[in-house]
């Protein structure tokens, strides 16, 4: 994981920092924590290649087009990226951002298929 | 489960959304090439639903238009306004106050995009074709006569006013 861009306070609004997350496949995603008035969110990138970027939110914003996430997983990144690396930290959103991209990618996959 | 139509163009909200956030990243000023990448992806976007998707949905409809277009509109056009003069934290945040809810009228359940995934449900297919197909658009320079508007507010009062006139 690398990329630590800008010291993030979970309390500050706007968009608090960014950091690069593997997933299981081995694709670099950098992950932005916002905070704003759509509330605490997540947006995940492709670091490179063609995959769509997506949003999260950890409260409940535009459920059907957003995907869930939740408070403790939106402040885990929060703290990743207001730094300093820790190990654990690392872990712990290697595990998040896998899960949300194995979410995103289904729901594209479904959305696809209802085409069919 | 959101339409391809609404997931494409919801996935360049995203795109957009990650653009401006990397020309804040430093507090207090905006970074010229992301913001410039932000402007021309946001200028093609708002080009994507003028110039394809308003006007398949209205045809769709027989030529009906859906009750929110006039809304889009004015804000499509009080935009493009505020992307004329040289960006500023300010006229971010201004963008922002527009851009906010004219997105969630757009990806909300049952909003925009899910109401055209299914008013062109028959040709998806072809109408994501041509927004992929879509060209950048033509990005002039930036212009800070005293006559550019640098508030969403009157941004949106002079599109609301130019609507009415079309």
């Amino acid at each position: 994981m690398t990329g630590v861009e800008r010291s993030a306070s979970p309390s500050v609004e706007g968009a608090l920092g960014a950091v690069e997350v593997p997933d299981s496949a081995r694709r670099a995603w950098r992950v932005e924590v916002h905070r704003d008035a759509r509330g605490r969110w997540l947006l995940v990138s492709p670091v490179r290649g063609d995959n769509e970027p997506f949003r999260a939110s950890a409260d409940g914003h535009r459920p059907g087009r957003w995907l869930p996430t939740d408070a403790d997983e939106w402040e885990l990144l929060a703290r990743l990226c207001a730094g300093p690396d820790d190990e654990r930290l690392r872990h712990e959103a290697f595990r998040v951002v896998d899960r949300l991209v194995r979410a995103a990618q289904h729901a594209l996959l479904m959305g696809a298929s209802e085409d069919d | 489960m959101p339409g391809p139509i609404g997931a494409f163009l919801a996935a360049d909200h995203a795109r957009l959304d990650g653009l401006l956030a990397r020309a804040e990243a430093e507090p207090g000023s905006v970074a010229a090439e992301p913001f410039a990448a932000f402007r021309a992806g946001l200028l093609r976007h708002i080009a994507l639903e003028e110039k394809i998707l308003f006007p398949a949905a209205h045809r769709a409809r027989g030529g009906a238009p859906l009750p929110t277009f006039r809304r889009l509109r004015i804000d499509h056009g009080a935009i493009a306004s505020l992307l004329v003069p040289a960006p500023t934290p300010a006229l971010i945040a201004e963008l922002r106050s527009i851009l906010i809810p004219h997105d969630g009228i757009e990806e909300a359940d049952g909003g925009l995009y899910d109401a055209c995934d299914a008013l062109l449900a028959a040709q998806a297919e072809q109408v994501l074709e041509r927004m992929r197909a879509y060209p950048p658009v033509r990005v002039a320079p930036h212009r800070d006569g005293p006559r550019v508007v640098r508030t969403a507010a009157e941004a949106l009062r002079i599109s609301a006013q130019q609507l009415a006139v079309r």
